[in-house]
């Protein structure tokens, strides 16, 4: 039976001149729920509030090559290092992990299809009328 | 033995537990037993596997993986046996 509990994996997106990021397969219920409250309390955008709630760590570093560190870093953290981006840079970050969403809901989309498929066509043990003759009624 | 304040129990890129103290002590064959103080803590992903123990430093941070873990709620304590120290690592 398949579980119905998110599995911690994760899934390394590649940018234009080689950087990685490192992002969530999937969110789970209180991820997107904490993301959906970061947008309310702290008037994050929903675009900023993916990103971050999708993001475990990058290769990007600074103008030194210094990493910028973002693994294991709170969410208020990881958006700073996001607002310093360049917008282009910005943007190609946010359609890759806009794509690598589209892309596993789709996989999910398609695992539910199959798993309902398998549910219809799976054989059904007959109903005790067939085997045993319908009880119901009485003999006159 | 190791001990320090910072540490955590990690399932895969989840923080199950904080820990604000613990000791690491060396083990037969190669293992580690670990005592810490849980502060916070997700029971569910506490019963998942693997889990893997995480000691910040100055410079990084040390991981091992948990072998067997018991965790007393009431009390906040966690023993576990850890395995070997992971990547390239030293004490």
């Amino acid at each position: 039976m398949t579980s119905r509990f998110v599995r911690p994996d994760t899934k390394t997106l590649t940018l234009a001149n080689g950087d990685t990021l490192l992002v969530k397969r999937r969110m789970n219920h209180g991820e997107q729920r904490d993301a959906f409250l970061r947008m309310r309390s702290n008037a994050v955008n929903a675009v900023d509030a993916m990103i971050v709630a999708y993001l475990l760590d990058w290769s990007l570093t600074d103008d030194d090559g210094r990493p910028i560190v973002i693994r294991d870093r709170p969410a208020d953290e990881v958006q700073a290092s996001l607002d310093n981006l360049d917008p282009d840079d910005f943007q190609e970050i946010k359609r890759a992990i806009e794509d690598h969403e589209t892309a596993v809901m789709a996989e999910r989309d398609a695992e539910k299809k199959q798993q309902g498929g398998e549910k219809e066509s799976s054989a059904t043990s007959p109903s005790p009328d067939a085997v045993a003759g319908a009880t119901s009624g009485s003999e006159t | 033995m190791l001990t320090g304040v910072v540490g955590y129990v990690k399932w895969r890129y989840y923080t199950a537990a904080a820990i604000n103290g613990y000791a690491v002590t060396p083990a037969a064959g190669g293992r580690f037993a670990l005592v810490a103080t849980v502060v916070l803590d997700d029971a569910f992903k506490m019963a998942q596997t693997p889990l893997t123990f995480v000691a910040k430093h100055a410079k990084g941070e040390w991981r091992w993986p948990i072998q067997t873990l018991t965790f007393d709620r009431d009390h906040h304590q966690l023993t576990a046996t850890l395995g070997p120290l992971e990547g390239t690592g030293h004490l």
